[in-house]
Order: structure tokens, then sequence, then C-alpha cells
């Protein structure tokens, strides 16, 4: 009986028949997402999902390795639910890598968006987000001329954006994080369809309380990324004063941002900081090749342009309360007891608070020229 | 059930007529064409025979050392016939190693060990005289232990010949060679052998309870024993281990463990054994440690590539695709595009053509052995690719399969069940089922013993000062004691490291 009862629960390891398994070629794996608006206000979604017959060494050739399938629903599950109407096998989303979302859906909320991301189990939650202007479906439609899975080089464009940092670089948990502050508020980096083969990543979109509401300049956008410490990499470009040479320094190494403090007499101002260490990259005059920094007005000029930069942004938020770049919420943290007085009039007192910056650039090397005599 | 003895004889001892004697044998021999009754009379008077099998005896010793002292030996016929048989011994058989035996089953066993028999009339008494002396296969290097460096030669089929290997090796009087006989029907001569004061006295005679109680009619290879001795009949892992080389059984006896020589069989069995012995190799102590210890390491890591590989690429491309780089699911999907079986049975059938081709190369004659993986390689490589039938990324996890699992040979087999046992449990529950496989694994080799030690010692339980000589091989001047399962006591001598010049002084 006790042998019997043994090959009987064998037996029921039989009986759960592979209870997860999935065939690769079972599956369409979808690249890139799309979301856009549709006429009939639904959400309309657009995958990008590898052709796995076209990618092969010995596929037969004529074939795209790409094909672009859309759906639309009520919800954003819904469409996606839906997509399996005209796709011959279940979608499988662990692999998409980048999300694409169109003005008129984010201008309408991306609520639902996000938190079906974060809920399901599928989806990575370090995928990349973009908010682009005009449609979705068209930035994935463009073809790219390198690479064959056009979502997955738009990826790489989004990450080799941190050697310009003009754009910041968001994903579902970041714009998690951001969302619990007083005032959520998310810079997306702006994707933009420049020509039937080109894209182009830069500058930002402001989204507050889920819904797009305004966008953000280069200058904006890199002024965001100083104050918030997202530069790791990246160029200052700045221009002397008084003899106009212009000068292109290589950010090695940065570290920067804001705190909030009470000054003696009790007056509420923001202290942004930049310590910023460099490589001179370019300097516009035969002369003084060798040590530039010995030039009038050099680290002024380019301090200048830090400033300038932090101003953009910083004018940005403090108008119509745009607060993305967390005043608020720093106020709160390290003056908590300020916070409690300005509470109830923070919108009237925000745009009035003054910020002085320190900015402190380092040269630590000026290239391979060197005096030859 | 006990097997039926045979019978030899109806007469316990010889009766003092030479003719009823010789009736007698023949009749227990069964007029055997090999068994040669040579009648002759010493010193032209006193009747007398020789009792020997052809080919067992070496024909010129008989000639010189026994037929012709006593045929040319007339002072003879004027000894008394009850002086007859000490003065045949003392004075005439000039052959070394010579006896009286009365007990005709000894006489018998002697006989077919290879000695003659000389029964002479009207006495109950026969001589037994050693001329052994048979073709055997001369010593040669093992193939199936081969090193670069280190002693070249194996051990042979012939009992004698291995206990003198190893006597070579251990010139000390506490080398021991124990004899039993084994087999009712092919009385095997099995030897255990063993340093005393090295092995555990337990350790001894549990060894020898165990081959005593040997119940079998045929003994005909060292792994009837092992089989009939081992502690864990019904586990897939052998806890007794077994070598080519006398230079390895040498070290093991040396280490405190027992060593089991049966004659007919190259192989000699240590024991106890450890799991971590399967790792090891004569080699990995002749040449320097350094390497020594990264190619140790890399076998345990074959080992456990070699079982694990098919059953992480199922989980991998049927369950967890998620875990996949992006770039490396691009290239399975677009291999995988129309292949007609799931990942499971591919596998089962890519595993089912690599076991096929290696027993047929191991069973074939060698010219047709490489035929074989010729055929093999390119039908299974690159025709199952080419038609469809599988996707290449299998053919590559099937081909490093393969190539691990040589790199530890004496957990292939081992190795090829678990293989299938993973690819099994984890193509039914994924990750989940491939982790509590092992896990499973891990129980069972905790569970082993091997003659009253922990099969995974020094791993589990862990023994700190072995580690040593475990996943690495530590100099030799580091190797203070014997291993603590077999016998802890001390090897080495301090400062053992060499100083160069530094210890002129």
């Amino acid at each position: 009986m006790k042998k019997f009862n043994l090959l009987l629960m064998a037996t029921l390891l039989l009986a759960t028949s592979c209870y997860d398994r999935r065939e690769i070629n079972h599956l369409e794996i979808v690249a890139g997402i799309g979301f856009d608006l549709s006429n009939d206000n639904q959400i309309e979604v657009s995958f990008q999902i590898l052709n796995a017959g076209a990618l092969g060494k010995n596929a037969s050739g004529g074939l795209e390795p790409y094909w672009i399938l859309q759906s639309k629903g009520k919800t954003t599950f819904d469409a996606i639910r839906k997509a399996t109407y005209t796709s011959p096998n279940k979608l499988f989303f662990s692999h998409n890598q980048v999300i694409i979302i169109s003005e008129d859906l984010a201008k309408q909320g991306i609520r639902g968006i996000m938190d079906l991301w974060l809920r399901d189990e599928e989806p990575r939650e370090d995928t990349k987000m973009t908010i682009c202007e005009g449609k979705a479906i068209d930035i994935l439609k463009t073809k790219l001329p390198h690479g064959l899975i056009p979502a997955y080089e738009i990826v790489n464009m989004i990450e080799a954006s941190i050697v310009a940092a003009y754009a910041p670089i968001i994903t579902p948990i970041d714009h998690r994080r951001l969302t619990a502050a007083n005032i959520p508020c998310t810079v997306f980096g702006k994707i933009v369809k420049t020509s039937e083969t080109e894209l182009e990543y830069k500058g930002g979109a402001l989204v507050k309380d889920d819904k797009l509401v305004d966008y953000l300049t280069e200058t904006e956008t890199r002024g965001y990324l100083w104050l918030k410490c997202k530069i790791k990499d990246g160029l200052i470009i700045a221009k002397t004063k008084d003899s106009n040479i212009v000068i292109t320094l290589e950010i090695i190494r940065a570290k920067s941002g804001f705190k909030p403090v009470l000054t003696k007499n009790g007056q509420l101002t923001f202290r942004a900081r930049a310590d910023i260490t460099g490589r001179l990259g370019e300097f516009e005059d035969s002369k003084s090749i060798v040590d530039p920094t010995a030039w009038p007005g050099f680290i002024e000029a380019l301090q200048e342009t830090v400033k300038e930069e932090m101003r953009a942004a910083i004018a940005k938020a403090t108008y119509n309360n745009l607060d993305f770049l967390g005043l608020n919420d720093s106020v709160r943290k390290y003056l908590p007891k300020t916070f409690k007085q300005l509470a109830s009039s923070w919108e009237e007192i925000m745009p009035l608070i003054p910020f002085t910056f320190e900015i402190n650039i380092q040269i630590i090397g000026v290239g391979m020229v060197k005096k030859s005599f | 059930m006990r097997p039926k003895e045979a019978t030899y004889f109806n007469k316990q001892i010889l009766h003092t007529s030479l003719g009823k004697n010789i009736q007698a044998m023949k009749a227990i021999f069964n007029n055997s064409s090999d068994c040669i009754f040579r009648e002759f009379t010493i010193a032209e008077k006193l009747k007398a025979a020789l009792i020997i099998i052809d080919g067992l005896i070496n024909k010129e010793t008989l000639h010189e050392d026994v037929i012709k002292p006593l045929m040319f030996a007339y002072a003879a016929s004027e000894i008394p016939p009850k002086r007859i048989m000490p003065y045949l011994q003392t004075k005439l058989l000039t052959a070394s190693e010579v006896k009286e035996e009365t007990d005709i089953s000894k006489i018998i066993e002697a006989i077919l060990a290879g000695d003659c028999a000389l029964l002479v009339d009207n006495q109950n008494t026969a001589i037994i005289i050693s001329v052994k002396g048979f073709t055997t296969r001369s010593v040669a290097e093992p193939t199936a232990e081969s090193v670069i460096r280190g002693p070249r030669e194996g051990f042979t089929e012939a009992l004698r010949t291995n206990t003198s290997l190893l006597r070579r090796k251990i010139k000390n009087p506490n080398l021991v060679f124990e004899t039993l006989t084994v087999g009712v029907r092919t009385n095997t001569l099995v030897n255990v052998v063993y340093v005393k004061g090295l092995a555990k006295k337990e350790l001894i005679n549990e060894v020898k309870r165990r081959i005593q109680a040997i119940n079998i009619d045929q003994i005909l290879d060292a792994g009837y024993i092992e089989q009939l001795i081992e502690d864990n009949p019904l586990s897939i892992f052998a806890t007794i281990g077994f070598t080519e080389k006398p230079d390895v059984l040498a070290a093991k006896i040396l280490e405190g463990r027992v060593g089991v020589l049966v004659d007919g069989s190259p192989n000699a069995l240590t024991i106890p054994l450890l799991f971590s012995e399967k790792f090891q190799t004569a080699e990995d102590y002749y040449a320097r440690p350094f390497f020594m210890s990264f190619i140790r390491l890399i076998r345990y890591l074959s080992f456990l590539i070699s079982i694990t590989a098919p059953a992480y690429y199922i989980v991998l491309t049927s369950f967890d695709i998620e875990l996949l780089p992006t770039p490396f699911l691009i290239s399975i999907a677009a291999s995988t595009e129309g292949t007609p079986f799931p990942a499971i049975v591919e596998i089962m059938i890519m595993g089912f053509f690599l076991e096929v081709l290696r027993e047929a190369g191991v069973r074939m004659p060698r010219p047709i052995g490489q035929a074989v993986s010729i055929v093999g390689a390119l039908v299974i490589g690159e025709a199952a690719v080419s038609a469809g039938l599988v996707a290449a990324p299998l053919v590559i996890v099937v081909a490093v399969t393969a190539i691990t699992s040589f790199i530890v040979p004496a957990l292939y087999e081992e190795g090829a069940l678990l293989r299938i046992f993973l690819i099994l449990i984890s193509a039914f529950f994924g990750l989940i089922g491939l982790g509590v496989g092992f896990l499973l694994l891990l129980v069972h080799l905790a569970s082993l013993r091997s003659f009253g030690v922990s099969f995974m010692s020094p791993i589990m339980p862990l023994e700190g000062e072995e580690m040593k000589d475990t996943f690495i091989r530590a100099p030799l001047w580091l190797f203070f004691r014997r291993p603590k399962a077999l016998n802890n006591s001390i090897r080495l001598g301090k400062g053992q490291m060499p100083k160069g010049e530094r210890d002129k002084s």
C-alpha cells in the first residue's frame, strides 16, 4: 500500500504537465511598445515584434526582422490582451525594452500604463520610457539605417544620451519613486521623429500628476539634470566674456544638487552647488594652449554657463508651480518646521525663494597637447 | 539459497595405493584434456605419478627440477619407504617451494592453482611442488588512467605480479597481503592489502568480514567483489574506488585505506572512497601544485556543468525566458524557428544520440570506432541542425555536456544518470524543479557512507584542514596529516618547505 501511494504521488508529479512551460517559437517577443490615443478616445497600442524567422543566419531574404501589430482597448491591459485577435501567438513582454507614449495620450494621463507596468509580472521595471511628439507608432515604424530591431536601437540611443547629458533617462520604477513626492512631477526624455530614417532623443517632457503639462528645452533639461545630480558625463560650452574665446570642457566627475537653508535672518534660500572635475576639450585660441586656465575669466565663464542652465530650470520650475525639481520636498525633508509654516501658502512663496549658487570647477588636464620648446 | 558446491572427491584423504589414487584423481578431474598424469618410476623401482594442469605450469622447471632429479636418483632405492617422502623433499627436488599434503581437496586446489602434485606408490601423502608458470599480459601502461608525469606501469590480471608491483613501491614489512578465497566454483584468490598501523583495525576486519560473507559461485573481476560489499547498493554513486595504477593504490593505502586485489582483475579496489577522490588523479600530486589546483577547480566546475547544462537550457528556453540577455534570446529564437519539437524532446533525442555514440565508440574495435565518431559528428552536429530537427544552440549545449563529462571519468556513469534526472525534473517544474532536484542530490550525497566514513567528507562535515587537498591541491609540504576520516596521524615533518640557499647554514 505504501508503495502504491508513493507511485500515486509520483504520477501526480507528471500531472503537472509542465505547468509554466512555453516554447520560444510559440511566443511573440515584443521589442518595443508605443501607446497612442485612438480617434474614439481608446488606448491604441503598437507592438514592435521580433520576426525570428528573418533574424537567423540562414534566414531567407526579403523578410523584415520585425513586424508591427496594433490593437486598441478601453484600458491598457485590455488593449494588450486584444492584440491576440490578430497575433498568431501570445505576446511576451519580458524583453520589451522601451515604452513610447504619444503626446495626446500623455496629456490625458499615463497612470494606467504605469500601474500595469509595475503590477504585472512579465514587463520589466527597468524598461526605458519616453514621450514623443506626434504618434508613437510612427516612431516604431521609423526605418533606422542601422541595427535590425529599431526598438533596441532606440534603447541604445537613449542609453547613449548620458554622454551628452541633455535628456533624462526614466524607467517605470523611477517614475513611481518620483510620484511619491508631494507634488508628483517626472521629467521624461523626449523623442522626436525628425525624418523617415532619423529619431532624436533630447529635451524633457514634464509630467505632473501623471499628465503631460509642458516640454523642457535642452537648457532647462540640463539645469534639471544638474540640480538632480544626474550628470556623469557631457560637455560644458562657454565663451569668455572679454575675448570671446569658446571653451569646451569635458566633464569627468560631477557632483551637484541643491539644499534649502535658513539664513541668519530667517530667510529661506536654496543653495545650489556643483563640484565639477573636467578636462579641457577644446580651446579656440592659438595661444596659451598649454595652460589655458591662466586665461582671465576662463573658470568664471564655465561657471556662468552652469549657472545659466540651472537658472533656466529653476525659472521653469517656479513658474506655474511645476515643481519638477522637488523644491517642496526638499524643504519638507530638511526644514520640516519651516515647511509647516509655509505649506498652506507654498504656491505663492515658491517663486520668491532666492537661489544662491556655488560652482566649483577643477580642471585636471589640458589633453595631449604640450609645449614643444 | 546457497549455490551448490562442487563435489571434487568422494574421499577425504589419499589412499596408499598409487593406482587407486590416480583413478580417483582422474575421476575428480573428469578426464579433462588439460589435466596430465605423468607416470614414471623413481630410480627404476618406485612407482610415482605427477599430476599437472597443462598451461599453468612452467614445463622447463618441471622437467629440470622435478622429473629429472627423480628419475635418475638411484640412491633413492636404498631409502626405506617410511623415510622416502622427507628424503625426496630434502635431497632430490630442487624446486624452491615444496610441501607435503594428504587432504585431497587441498591437493586439488594446488593443482588447479598451477602446482604439481607428486604421488608415490605406497604413500598416502603427496608432495606439492610449485612449478607455476603461465602466460600473462605484461605490465603495461593503463589506458584508463593515463598520465603525463608519474609512473606508467599498471596492474595486470595476475595477482602475484600485482602484489609484487605494490611491494616494490612500499618496501616495508608492515605491508600485508591477506589472502581469501571467494567463489564457490571459481575459487578466486582475493588479497586484502593494507599497511599495518595505518589502516584502522575495524576497517580491515570489516572489509574481511564482508568479503568472507560473500557466497557466490563466481568472481570474474574486482567488480563482483565491489558490488557485493558496497554500503549503498541502491545508490547511483559508487562508494568503492578502483584503480589500475600501483602508485595510486600505494598512495591510498599509505593514507590508511584498505586495498583489495582480485586475481584475474587489473583493477584494485580502494576502501573507503570519498566523493572528493573522484576528482583526483595521480598526476595532481606529481606535478607542481599551482596548475594542478586550477585544473582541479575546473574538474569540479566541469562536473557541475555536465550535469546541469541541458537542464539549464530547458529552464532558460522553456520557462524563464526573461532570464536570457536579449541578444542571446534573439539568436536562440532565430535558430529554434521552424524546429518541430519542444526543447525537452530535442534534448532527449540529442542526449540519446550522445550516449549511443559514446557506447559505440567504446565497444567497437578502434577502426570502426573512429568511423562511428565521424558519422556521429556529421549526423548529429551537422545534419540534425541543417535538417531543422534541432536548434543549433542545443547542439552546443550537448557538445559542452559531452566534453565536460569526459573530464571526470570516475563520475561519468553517475553524471549521465543525474543529467537525465535533472532534465526531467526541470522539464516539469522549471528552475524551481532544477533547484529542488539539486537539493535532493545534495541530501542523497550527504546520506551516503562508505565503510564507516561519510562519503562527502571532508566537505560535509567540513574539515578545514583537509580543504588543502579537496578543491585545490596545496603544496606537498603542507600535507601534515593523513585524512581525518581514515587515520589522522602525522605524515610530514615540520618545516619541509624548501628554503633554497637560505637553508645552507
